[in-house]
Order: C-alpha cells, then structure tokens, then sequence
C-alpha cells in the first residue's frame, strides 16, 4: 500500500515539473523515470493532479499524455475599473 | 421473558439435576422441571419408575402447559389442586433478576391434614374429571396411599424447601446464562474487530456492529459534531429507529445536547413527562423511558455521542449492563481516538511533502512563478482541492496580478478586486493571520494575507468545503502562505538590489558628461559592446549587466565604490583590475585578473578604436588578457561585420566558387593573411587549397602546374608568412577567421 | 515558372553546399556515428530557423533527456526556453509507439502542437527507434506515415538516423522514400588528427556541391567550409595566369580570365552597350594594381571615362597620377593638369611615326624600375586607329605590335565592330588573337558569346544583363 504522504509529495514533484517545463509532454512511464519514482504511484498522482485541473490528460492508462494547463493569470487588474 | 432454558449447558444440567433429586429426598416429594412450554427440563426426581413420562410426553405436556398459563405471572411458590380434588402441588416459579423465565419447579404431591379421607371418597378420585392420562392418575393414587397427610408444620417444611430449591436453579442458572451470553458477545465483537484490520472499515461500521448486539438499550444511536455546537445523529438501530438518522442537535439543547457538555456518561431514567422528551417523539419514538449516553471524545475534545433509549415496555433488561456500559464508554473512546487521527493523518500526510516542496522552491526567481506555485500547491494540499487565487501588488500604481485556477472569469476578478481592497489598500499595520471568508458567491474561502517588507503585498485564497474543512487545514496552508511570503521577499529584495545598481551606475555614469563628454561616450559605447557581446553570446546577461555598470563607473574610483556595503564589489574589483591591465601593458603582464576586467580592457580597446575595430582587434595584443577571450573578441567584432553581409547575401542564388572564398569568415582570414604578408594573387590560390588540405600533387592538378611549381610557391608563401610549414600555414589561416 | 524557395537552413555553408538551401516540405534523413553532432545539426536548423527565419519548429527525441539537450545547448549560446516562450519551439521526449499513435491521430498531439506553434520543421532523433516498434512490416509502415505527415502539414524535416548500423547492409528502404541524405562523418586527418566531414548524398530539388566538406562545431553551432578541389568545377588553366575580368559569369566562360600576356579581341556592334563590360575589364586591371595603357575613343573622353571607372569603385585619375595609367589620345582634347603626365598625344603624329613615337615614350617606362615588374594591360580600341590612321595602318601596324607587347608579357584587350571593318580585316584580326568575344543585338537582347579562346572552350550565346551594383552586367 502506497502511503498517501508519498502520493502527496509526488503530487507536488510532479506540479514542481510542470512549472519548470510548461511546454513538456508526457506519459507516466517517461515521468516516472525522470523524476525517478515508481510508474504506478507516478500515475496515480498525474490522475490526481488532471482531477485538479492542474494537468490536461489525453488518452487512458499508461498511454495517457499529461501536459500543463497554465492557470488563469491577468497581470492588469485595474482596481479602479468598473467591476 | 428471558429463554434460560434454551442456554443450558450439559454441566449445569447435571448440577441442576443432582440438585433436583436432592431436594425432592428431602422434601419426599416428586419434583421435576418444566419450561413455559410445559415441557420437562429436568427428569423427575424421587420416582421408580418414570416411564409414564416417557410414554404420555406431549399429553403431560398439555396438561402442563394449561396450568402454567393460569399461572402467568405467579411470583411466588403456590400449593395448587391439581387434576385429582384435594391433591396438591406446590409450583414454584423459576426468576432471575425478576425477570420470568417460564420455568416452573413442580413438587408433589401434598396431602394437607384431615383432608385424605374426602380425597378417596371424592366421587372423582377413580376418574378425575382432568384430562391426564389414567396412568398418570394411577400414579398419583399410588403416591396417596403411601405418602399420607402431612402436617402443617410439614407443608410450610416442603414449601420452604422447593422455594429454595427455586432459587438455587435460578442462581445456577443466570451465571451460566450470563457466561453463555457474554462469550457470544465477545465472539461477536472479536469478528467485527478481525475484519475492521483487513478492509478497514470506517468507523460507523465497526459502531453499528458493537451496537447492534448490544441489549443495553432498545435503540441506539451515533451523533458526530458537524459544526462548533452543532451536532447531526449519523446513525441508528433498532426498532423504529430509522427517522432518527440526520437529525440535528445543537449544545445543551435536550438530553443528548446537555450529555455531550459532560466527560462522563450520562443517564436519564422515568422520563416520560419531561419536555426534553419531544425531541424523541417528534421522531415517533413514543415512550422512551429511559436514556444514556456516551460521549465520543479525545482529551477535552468531545466529537459526538453515541446514546441508547429503552422504553418502558422493556420486557427483559440487559444481561450484564456493567459490561454494555463500559463497552460503549470504551467505544466512544475509541472513536474518539480514531477521528483525532484522522484529522492528524490528513495533516500528517501533506506536511511531510510540504517540507520537501519548501526545499525545492527556494531557488525560485520571479513573483509569477511563485504565484504560480503557490496556486498549484494549495490545490495539492487541501483536502477537497476546487479553486485557489493568489493577488499580487508589486508596484504604487493600481494595478494587481492574479492567478487563479478553479474560477469563472468575471467572478475571479471581482473577487480579486474585493481581496485588493480589503488587504492591499490598507496603509495600516498589516495583520498576518488568516480568515474564513463565508460571505463569497461561490465557496467557503480561507484567506491568507502575505506580509513583508512592512505591507501586505499579495494574497492567497483557498476554497474549502465546509467549515470543518476549513479548520483542519488551516495550519497547513497557513505554512504554505508563510513560504511564499518568504520566497516573494527574497524575489522582491534581488529585484530592489538590481534597480538600486543600475539606478545609481547611471547617475554616476551622467555625472561624468558634465566635466568629460568623450569619456562619456565612451564608457557608453564599452557598455554597448559588452552587452552586444552577451547577446553574440560571449557571456551571460547577468554577467553582462555587472560588467556594463562597471564601464559606465569606469571613471569613479573602486574603493569609493568599495564603500557602498553590498553594493558595487564586484565592479569595483573589475575596475580595479581593468585599470591594472592597463597599467601592465608597460612591462610583462604577470597579472591575473577577473574576467570582467579583462572584458572591459577588450570592450574600451573597441570603443576606443571606433571604425577601426577590425583592424584593432586583428592586431590586438593585450597582457593580462586570456588569449581564447581575445580570440572569441576577435570572432565577435567580425561578426559585428559579417552580419550585415550575410543578411545582403541570403537572398542571393548560388554564388560562383570565386565569390566563396571572399565571402565566407574563412575567406576574410585569407584575404586578412594576403594583405598581411603581401601574397600574390596565384600564392593565394596555392595557399587557399593547402588550406583546405589539398596535397601538393592535387594543388598541382587543381591549378594545372607542375609539382615543382607548388613547391616554389609554398616556399614563397611560408617565407612571406613566417611559417616553417603547412601545418602552421593553416593555423594561421583559422586564426585569423575561425580560431 | 518560379522556382519554389529553399528552406535556408541557417547552418553556415550548409546552404552553400545546396546552393540556396533545402526545398520546402523535404524529408531529410541525416545521419552520422555517434558523436559526429547530429544532435546540433538537427538543433542549429530548429533554431536557426526560429530566430533568423520566424519558422517555429519541433524537436522530438526518443533517447535523449531534454534537461540534457537544454543544458548542452547553452554552451552554443541557444536559449531554448526563452524560445519555448515565443511558442518557437517544442521539445517533445516521448515514447515511440505513443508519439505514432499521436501523429497518426486527426487532432492528436502533434496536430495541437503544430498548430499552436504555426510549426515549419521538425527534427527526429531518432527515425532508427522505429525499428523497435513491431516487426518489419510495420516499420515501412511507420515510416511512410510520418513521412506523409511531414508532408501533410508542410513541414521541412530532419530524421537523424545512426549509420553505424547500416555498414555492410543493404540500402534501407528510408532512402528510397527521403528527398535527401546527408552524411556526417569522422575521417583521420594528419595522423594524430580526425577531421569531421559532412555530406549531401542526395537531395531531390537543387543542386549539390558534391563531395565531403570540412565542418567544425565554434561557439555558435555547426560551421561548414565547403572544399573546392572539385572534379568538375577544375579550371583549365595554362601556366600562366588568368586576368579576371570582374565580371564573375564573363570569368567562368573564360576559365577563370583573360590569360596574361594574350590578345583578346572584343567585337561590339554599335548598338550593343559594351561600355559596362570594357569599363568592368579595365577597373579589374587598376584594383589587381596592374599598370595600364589605354587607347581612348574619340565618343569617350578621359573625364568620363574617368567617371565610369570610378563607379566600379577604383579612381583612374588616382592611377594616373601615381604614374601607372597612361593614355594614347588621338585628339585634342585637354585635361588636368596633373594628369597631362600620363597623356601620350598622337594627334599630330603620322603613321610612320606612331610606333616609333609610342615605343620612345613607353618603352621607358615599361621597363623602368618601379614598375618593370608589374603587370601591364593595354586596352584599344581600334576602331579610333581605323577611323584615325586607315585599315591598312591598322593591318600592318597591329600584328607587329601585339607581338612585341606580348613578348614582353603585356595582355591586350582590343575592341572593334567587326560589321564595320569588312569581312577581310575581321577575319585577319580573329586569326591574330588568342581570343574573341562577340557581342551583337538580337531583338530586345544584347548576346555575348565567346567564340575563341586560348583554353579552347568556346560558349553558347549568352544574354547581356544588366545588374544595379557592379559590375552592372551579368551574362545569363
């Protein structure tokens, strides 16, 4: 059984990724090895994170592809503007 | 009625048996058992010959049972007439706890004094009018002709003695019964225990089957806390029980809200005409009669109850109600347990990776990304993820950044103006803690103000499910928000540091065009220079950057730089060092200096050379100065030259074989080598495919010459050049173009 | 019809090797033993193609981490994720299998990625990974469905492929179906050394500088020096030396120039505008330092002449000043005063005298001692001797003084309008010079045409064309 504490830290390396290399594209198995961790917890937690939004998630199993989806950023909020 | 005599085991029949055929020696009576069935339990004691038991079972069996009917109820040993007039029967029931068991001591039979000569004459002695079978009659009438009357003193004697015999069944009895009971119960429980570590059952689970087996009270139920105060019954059996499931109480309202104010269990008893009763019977649950409770708790923490209604029609009360009740308390207790654990758990699991996380984003160098991750990460930590939104005021005007996942547009701006205006407007002291915000559209939202440099600067946000959620994960994002504040300081200090450099490199740079405009240009034009040669790609752009502020500063002395703490130490080290490489081109540069001194040296020898730069740079010769700097310079200012040149040619077709030699960088450090040492056109041709490797005898087909003819010519080239041959030719050659 | 534009590839001397650069839409197997750089190759033309030509592309590895090609390609001073954010380049590490199933997929992966980027190359390192998904079958499959997929979305392409598993096998099918193939090689230079050698086997679309070129990885990338010792661009040249003529397409005709010390005869018809194509000849003279002696025309005087040479960015006054340009002139006509030095006044000179006049004055100075050991060139145009001094003068005069010039190594250049001199004379001069070049007007267009020449090579008709820059003409 896969301790939920190390899904979680994976959660984070996996999100950690991501913000490093927004343009990156993969599949739990090359993930996995790049980070260096077990392909079934890899997974799990990429499901995880595309539950979230966080990832995009196209394909099923371990032909999925997992990509970033950047968040919603406005850099010019104008607080004085009508809301 | 409590069905004891289904519970008997073999030694307690023996024992129960001996007994039996003692007393009935004692009193001189038959004596046997029966069930409320009428049914013999034990064998008759005190009788040769018990056949007739055998023979008329289910007869004898009636014929009890309709007594036993009649004597519903019967608390005490009777003397009966029984089936033949004036014969008599003591009855004794069998209670335990006053509690009816249904099982009756029969001792006979009595014949009181003065009374056995009407019993004989009795018109019916021979055939009573009672339904039992002759032989049973028969039986009797032996047992008349030997036994005789008996005197009062001897009646009260017998029924003492049955009484007792009575009690002791009942006493053997209920130990046993109890023993029975409680191995069942603990059987049972060990089951549900078993099964709890292999699949984990959730708590409600393992409750519902402690409960369920329980016969403390007639219905139960388990309330959880929901809410501070608040209180919803998640679970109940029993009879009825089923509209109980959801309801809610509140703290110190009715008997469940007053017993989990209280540590210790609780127990109301006769409560029929108390008000706090409605509760009850608003969920259809009449006549409760009586109610306990247990609290569920941890230390001073009370998280529900688990509770129990018995009604008053309670025929049989519980077993071993000592044992039920600390079972329950001892239940409550652990689940007590169980839910601090989980909320711990769940706090457990994420600090772990929160530690690691806060060693990977030290290194993080601008505010978006810290945004970004702050966002990402709050999603990953709490335990229902659905949005987040970080605000961010970096500089006096008025605007804001925000990132947020989880929001609908129009919606996550408004609500990032409100976040603005009511944390990053204030001029007041800033406060650092955070706050439930529950009067948002959307979500309950936990809202982290994050401090630093003496203001709030940014925001973040977090949606949570519920208020209880919210609690429990406060603390956790409470240290992610408490990194980013750290990580968004050290971006936002760095950013200070290098505005307040450039800023002040140019003011410095600007006092020098009031008293010397050349130097002026100058030390511009060397910082121009450094920064084209980072864009070629010589350095990187930070080296750049300190590297072009100490051109600018050229001119103001190092250790008046020096004396700004933090400040200016590395370009004053590379002016000092600059300013050493010039003074060493005197004598023989023994000098090693930093390589942004070196730099500036090459940097102002090009500015200083202006048009002439190509001719400089070919030439130049610079003590202290790393020569494969000096050669990637030399490749630099070339290509300062060439780019314009090659962006001309790219559209051109293919270009002759003559027009490569003079285009490419190769070609120029020929023509630069023939102007050089004075090279004929045909040397130059001859020293054009030695370069590129041709042997003499190729040269010599190529050129359509004698062999002999090459030979002059290198001979020639390698004079004019100063070279002892080709190898070095080549090198040359490169040298001058490629390097 | 247009030709189609080259992609450029943007590595140095690679789009000189294929004059121009690779055609659109080609697939390109590039492939080489480890080490050989292929990686770079592959990643030059990504970012080359990003920066310089705004053309987006796709690098996809197999094998290779990408934090590994980011890293190594700093040090080519390549910033790939600052590209990354322009959306100018894609760095996709994935498995093949997947990747396939991806490309093969209407709006997959690849499809997406294409889009947003508005992608126009793509690398593949490496098509060899291939091999290992499915048997053989299926690998020409696979192969052929990237390669339409290349060519579905117009992309210009690289498929890096190891070549060291090919030695002593058959040819792999890719090549059949690639447009091109290079070759990237280690090949032993000087004992101790290797040298590295690229090159085109094959490309479909343009012509190739065949053969191995010499390349070097500098600071910035790849760097190509294309060879020339080339079988067939061999000049045929005598001993002696050639003369350009600035004109590059006027060269080539001519194997490389005008052989010193020859006697080239230019025929211009009236109408032709031999102008550029005399003053070009001339300015070559005067930049490559040689001293010269030129017969002016009576249509010609020295300022203008003067004037013409000077857009050729070469000063004939400054050549006549320093004493090494002179000028015969039949006519009066007056100059500056510091270049009446240089003038040689025949008008009042007879026949009889003229080659004593001419060889009293210049004999002097061709063997004086500053410039006894330059070159020197001797421009006429007899069209002045004609109409100055009659044909006969012409006849006789002319073979013996070429002859003694050209003994003493002098190359002359003479012009004259054959049509006008009459079939004898023409004849008589085509027979005396090495070499002649004809240039008439035929319709709307001026021809050249070499029609004798020292090395034998004679050329077809050319088209006279004028350019905007010097030499200002082109022959086509």
């Amino acid at each position: 059984m896969v301790a939920e504490s190390d899904v979680i830290t994976l959660q984070m390396e996996c999100t950690l990724f991501f913000e490093n290399n927004p343009y990156a594209i993969e599949t739990s198995s090359g993930l996995s090895k790049r980070l260096g961790r077990s392909q079934q917890v890899t997974e799990q937690a990429l499901n995880r994170l595309a539950e979230m939004s966080i990832l995009e998630k196209n394909g099923q199993g371990m032909r999925a592809i997992y990509r970033y989806k950047a968040p919603y950023i406005q850099t010019e909020v104008d607080l004085n503007a009508y809301d | 009625m409590l069905m004891i005599d289904t519970h008997m085991m073999n030694d307690t029949r023996e024992i129960c048996q001996e007994l039996q055929d003692t007393y009935a020696q004692l009193t001189n009576l038959l004596v046997f058992v029966t069930n409320h069935e009428g049914q013999l339990i034990t064998a008759p004691s005190n009788i040769d010959d018990a056949s007739v038991f055998d023979k008329y079972g289910s007869e004898l069996q009636n014929m009890f049972k309709t007594e036993i009917d009649k004597l519903q109820g019967i608390r005490h040993t009777i003397l009966s007439d029984q089936w033949v007039p004036g014969v008599k029967w003591l009855i004794a029931p069998v209670s335990v706890d006053q509690s009816d068991t249904g099982m009756y001591v029969w001792g006979g039979i009595l014949i009181q004094q003065g009374t056995l000569q009407s019993i004989i004459t009795h018109p019916n002695y021979l055939q009573p009018e009672s339904g039992a079978p002759a032989d049973f009659i028969e039986l009797m009438r032996s047992w008349i002709q030997n036994t005789g009357e008996i005197s009062p003193d001897q009646e009260i004697f017998k029924r003492e003695k049955i009484t007792k015999f009575a009690k002791a069944l009942s006493l053997i009895l209920k130990s046993s019964f109890k023993e029975n009971r409680l191995t069942q119960r603990l059987n049972a429980l060990n089951e549900t225990l078993i099964t709890d570590q292999n699949i984990g059952n959730p708590i409600e689970e393992i409750t519902r089957a402690v409960l369920a087996s329980s016969d403390l009270a007639d219905v139960f139920g388990f309330a959880l806390k929901t809410a501070p105060g608040k209180y919803t019954i998640m679970n109940s059996m029993g009879m009825n029980s089923g509209t109980l499931g959801g309801s809610i109480f509140h703290e110190g309202e009715g008997f469940l809200g007053q017993a989990v104010l209280s540590p210790q269990p609780s127990r109301w008893r006769d409560i029929s005409r108390d008000p706090r009763n409605h509760f009850f019977q608003q969920k259809g649950l009449d006549s409760v009669y009586e109610v306990q409770c247990f609290p569920i708790r941890y230390e001073n923490e009370v998280y529900g109850l688990l509770f129990g209604l018995s009604f008053k029609e309670r025929s049989t009360p519980s077993i071993n109600p000592q044992f039920e009740e600390t079972m329950i308390s001892l239940m409550g207790w652990y689940i007590g347990n169980h839910i601090t654990y989980e909320k711990m758990e769940k706090q457990l699991q994420r600090f772990k990776p929160l530690i690691e996380l806060s060693r990977m984003i030290i290194s993080v160098q601008d505010i978006q990304r810290v945004m970004f991750m702050l966002v990402d990460m709050s999603l990953n930590l709490v335990w229902n993820p659905s949005a987040s939104i970080v605000v961010h005021r970096s500089s006096e005007d008025g605007k804001i950044q925000m990132v947020a996942r989880g929001m609908q547009s129009p919606k996550g701006e408004t609500y990032a103006k409100d976040i603005a205006r009511r944390y990053l407007d204030n001029s007041d002291k800033p406060g650092a803690s955070s706050f439930i915000n529950s009067s948002t559209p959307f979500s309950l939202m936990l809202e982290y103000p994050i401090v630093y440099a003496d203001r709030t600067r940014a925001v973040l946000c977090v949606a949570v499910s519920n208020e209880q959620e919210g609690e429990e994960c406060r603390e956790i994002l409470s240290a992610l928000a408490m990194m980013g504040s750290v990580v968004m300081k050290s971006v936002h200090d760095r950013q200070q540091y290098l505005s307040n450099s450039n800023r002040f490199a140019h003011i410095l740079h600007e006092a020098i065009r009031e008293w010397n405009v050349a130097h002026y240009q100058l030390t511009a034009d060397a910082q121009k220079i450094v920064q084209e040669f980072a864009m070629w790609g010589g350095i990187i752009k930070e080296e750049a950057e300190v590297i072009g502020r100490a051109c600018l500063m050229s001119c103001t002395d190092p250790s008046m730089l020096r004396s700004f703490p933090h400040l200016f130490q590395q370009e004053a080290e590379m002016i000092e060092d600059y300013k050493h490489i010039q003074d060493d081109q005197s004598i023989l540069g023994t000098g090693s200096y930093s390589k942004g001194g070196q730099i500036m040296a090459l940097a102002f020898a090009i500015a200083t050379a202006g048009d002439h730069d190509m001719r400089v740079v070919n030439d130049l010769q610079i003590n202290g100065v790393d020569q494969g700097l000096v050669s990637q310079f030399r490749l630099f200012v070339l290509s300062r030259h060439t780019l314009q040149t090659e962006i001309n040619l790219v559209e051109e077709k293919a270009p002759a074989t003559k027009t490569l030699t003079a285009e490419g960088a190769e070609g120029r450090g020929l023509d630069a080598i023939v102007k050089q040492f004075g090279l004929s056109p045909r040397e130059k041709e001859v020293l054009e495919l030695v370069v590129k490797a041709s042997s003499n005898k190729e040269i010599a087909a190529t050129l359509f010459i004698s062999e002999h003819t090459v030979k002059n010519h290198l001979t020639n080239i390698f004079n004019k050049m100063g070279v002892t041959d080709r190898a070095q030719a080549i090198a040359a050659v490169f040298n001058k173009s490629i390097g | 019809m247009q030709k189609k534009k080259a992609v450029h590839t943007g590595i140095p001397g690679l789009d000189d090797i294929l004059y121009g650069g690779v055609p659109p839409g080609a697939v390109v197997i590039l492939e080489g033993e480890p080490g050989t750089g292929k990686t770079t190759f592959g990643m030059q033309f990504l970012v080359e193609g990003a920066i310089k030509h705004d053309e987006p592309g796709i690098y996809i590895t197999f094998e290779e981490l990408p934090e590994q090609i980011y890293d190594d390609m700093t040090s080519f001073g390549w910033d790939l994720r600052d590209l990354e954010r322009q959306n100018k380049l894609r760095v996709i590490c994935m498995e093949p299998d997947i990747l396939l199933e991806q490309m093969l997929q209407p709006h997959g992966l690849f499809e997406q990625i294409v889009r947003e980027i508005g992608c126009k190359r793509v690398v593949i390192d490496s098509i060899s990974l291939f091999r290992m998904v499915g048997d053989e079958e299926h690998v020409r499959t696979n192969v052929y469905s990237i390669r339409n997929i290349m060519r579905k979305h117009s992309l210009t392409s690289f498929f890096i492929r190891e070549y060291s598993e090919f030695e002593g096998m058959s040819m792999p099918f890719e090549n059949y179906i690639c447009d091109g193939i290079v070759r990237l090689s280690l090949k032993p230079l000087m004992d101790k050394y290797r040298k590295r050698t690229i090159e085109v086997l094959k490309m479909r679309g343009t012509r190739i500088l065949e053969g191995e070129h010499t390349y070097k990885f500098i600071h910035n990338g790849v760097y190509i020096v294309p060879s020339l010792s080339m079988a067939e661009d061999k000049m045929l040249i005598r001993e002696a030396e050639v003369l350009s003529t600035g004109i590059d397409s006027l060269d080539d005709l001519l194997a490389g120039g005008i052989p010193r010390g020859s006697v080239f005869m230019i025929d211009t018809n009236s109408k032709a505008n031999y102008r550029y194509l005399l003053s070009s000849i001339y300015s070559q003279r005067i930049k490559d330092d040689d001293c010269t002696v030129t017969m002016m025309s009576g249509n010609t005087s020295l300022d203008t002449f003067a004037d013409t040479i000077e857009l050729f960015g070469v000063s004939l006054r400054e050549a006549a000043r320093k004493g090494k340009a002179f000028f015969i002139e039949h006519y009066r006509r007056a100059v500056e005063s510091d270049l009446e030095k240089a003038i040689v006044r025949v008008d009042k000179v007879t026949n009889e005298e003229y080659a004593q006049v001419l060889n009293e004055r210049l004999n002097p100075i061709f063997e004086c001692e500053d410039l006894c050991d330059k070159r020197w060139f001797v421009y006429y145009d007899l069209n002045t001797i004609i109409s100055e001094r009659g044909k006969d003068f012409l006849l006789r005069y002319f073979a013996e003084e070429m002859s003694m010039w050209r003994s003493l190594g002098i190359t002359i250049v003479v012009h004259c309008n054959f049509a006008e001199i009459g079939t004898e004379t023409a004849s008589f001069l085509e027979r005396t010079c090495n070499g002649v070049i004809r240039t008439w007007v035929d319709g709307n267009y001026q021809y050249l045409q070499v029609t004798k020449s020292p090395s034998g090579r004679v050329s077809a008709p050319h088209i006279i064309a004028n350019v905007a820059e010097k030499p200002f003409v082109q022959l086509i």
